[in-house]
């Protein structure tokens, strides 16, 4: 088997494409050049008619289609007026303020959205914040999972408490407990980059394998 | 049969969905809005409410503008997520009039990448508004104000081939981010610019922490909002939220001795209440 194999099939173009796509963007590591900038404005360009095609076809389309011609919801018609305001900003200046409806009444729908759902995660997390810090199973005193309790119990108000902002801090205890909670946060944060980076060197291998493998045909 | 059960049971209290937290999370949203709209009502009407403490990111926002009106390159400050569904794009807005407003007075470019269609025009919108605030309208540059692409690694290639291109001296990330955090950041980095970051993931800012000289770590985000806006509904909105904090700080204390000292197989009675 070669890298030529099935010239100019379907599949060729795909892993050639492929291949010399990952090779433009990673010719970034050495600077920026006119590879990686014909590679960058591919992919915007490209994911930019990607959704024209995507809201026209899922959107547009089926309201008009369906919901209006055929199921006679002529209520859409206002929609679509609302919608078509957001094109004022680009008229004459006079009418330029009629931009504001369609977005007031998008951010006014959300931040009533968010009001009535957010307390309730909230209140899981409050609840998952109750531990048990005297773990017993069969009744005997489990240590580890005792030491446990208490590491999330302790991160948990400490780290409330750096996020008091109106917490006085000239007294030792809400200091020492702002600075323990800042403390355990940077521990996570440490272990999650750890974790996250593990990961990506995990996605670079997949593009090195699929270079070395799919593309130059060396070993797979 | 189950479902004939959950349906005889009807709604908890005539009007909430019968589901787990619907009778809690109603209590806890009313609490929240009678503090908020007493403390916003004291806040407007001259009377003192507790200071909200400084944040070190914050104070270096200024000094990052004026670090890139000295060197004369531009300032980059975007969001990848800004979308108007988000609290962040919300908070992100008052960093963005603060920065521009300042641009504006200082005659330093300001350069905004945007991944959604709506947003677009908010943050087109606001940033002229910084511009006529400052009393220099003519200098808002629409070009500035660019629309990358909604999908992640699109946007981001977008963006860190215009800051190679265009070498902004001073590089704002504020509100929601994904895996995109660290190739952004990283970019920065290599530029030079001087960074400040401000999320509340927790998986995102690691890689902001590792990466930016400051970083706003999470609800920091929208009290640094409330904290350069000086609005008294966005302070006592902070201040409301304080005050909620501390008392469920009593209440995860109280909870946790009840479900340590709570007899074997008996029910936490806080926790029955919350979960109602």
């Amino acid at each position: 088997m070669h890298m030529f194999e099935g010239f100019l099939s379907a599949d060729w173009w795909q892993v050639w494409l492929g291949a010399f796509f990952t090779l433009a963007v990673l010719s970034f590591l050495y600077k920026e050049n006119a590879l990686y900038r014909f590679a960058e404005h591919t992919l915007v360009g490209g994911y930019v008619a990607y959704r024209v095609v995507i809201l026209w076809d899922n959107t547009l389309i089926p309201r008009l289609r369906d919901n209006m011609v055929r199921d006679g919801q002529w209520i859409y018609l206002f929609v679509l007026f609302v919608g078509l305001l957001l094109y004022t900003r680009y008229g004459p200046s006079q009418y330029a303020w009629l931009a504001r409806y369609p977005i007031a009444l998008n951010v006014g729908y959300f931040v009533g959205l968010r009001m009535a759902m957010l307390p309730r995660p909230t209140m899981v997390q409050i609840t998952a914040a109750f531990r048990n810090l005297w773990v017993t199973q069969d009744g005997s005193f489990v240590f580890s999972a005792t030491v446990n309790e208490w590491v999330i119990f302790i991160t948990t108000l400490t780290v409330l408490s750096y996020f008091m902002f109106t917490l006085a801090r000239d007294w030792r205890p809400t200091q020492w407990s702002g600075r323990l909670g800042r403390y355990l946060l940077m521990v996570g944060f440490g272990a999650s980059f750890g974790n996250t980076i593990a990961g990506r060197i995990t996605l670079f291998l997949g593009r090195a394998d699929f270079l070395l493998s799919e593309w130059l045909k060396i070993g797979g | 049969m189950l479902e004939m059960v959950q349906l005889a049971s009807g709604a908890k209290w005539g009007f909430l969905a019968d589901d787990g937290q619907a009778v809690s999370g109603f209590c806890m949203m009313m609490i929240m809005l009678i503090l908020t709209y007493y403390v916003i009502t004291r806040a407007r009407a001259g009377f003192p409410i507790p200071h909200i403490r400084k944040i070190a990111g914050l104070e270096a926002l200024d000094e990052a503008i004026g670090r890139a009106t000295e060197m004369g390159q531009p300032v980059h400050i975007s969001s990848f997520r800004s979308t108007v569904d988000q609290q962040e794009s919300w908070a992100f807005w008052v960093y963005l009039a603060h920065t521009a407003k300042l641009c504006a007075q200082y005659d330093t470019r300001i350069i905004n990448c945007v991944s959604d269609e709506i947003s677009l025009a908010i943050h087109e919108e606001i940033i002229q508004t910084g511009y006529l605030e400052a009393g220099r309208p003519d200098a808002y540059n629409p070009d500035d104000v660019r629309y990358m692409s909604n999908q992640q690694f699109a946007w981001v290639a977008g963006v860190i081939g215009m800051l190679e291109r265009e070498r902004p001296a001073a590089q704002l990330l504020i509100g929601r981010f994904f895996a995109e955090s660290l190739v952004l950041a990283e970019q920065g980095n290599l530029i030079g610019a001087i960074q400040i970051a401000a999320n509340d993931s927790a998986f995102q800012l690691p890689f902001f922490v590792a990466t930016c000289d400051y970083v706003l770590i999470g609800e920091e985000l929208y009290v640094g909002a409330a904290y350069i806006s000086r609005d008294p509904v966005m302070t006592g909105t902070v201040v409301a939220e304080d005050m909620v904090k501390m008392a469920l700080f009593g209440v995860m204390i109280v909870g946790t001795l009840l479900e340590t000292f709570k007899a074997e197989g008996a029910d936490n009675i806080l926790r029955t209440w919350f979960n109602y």
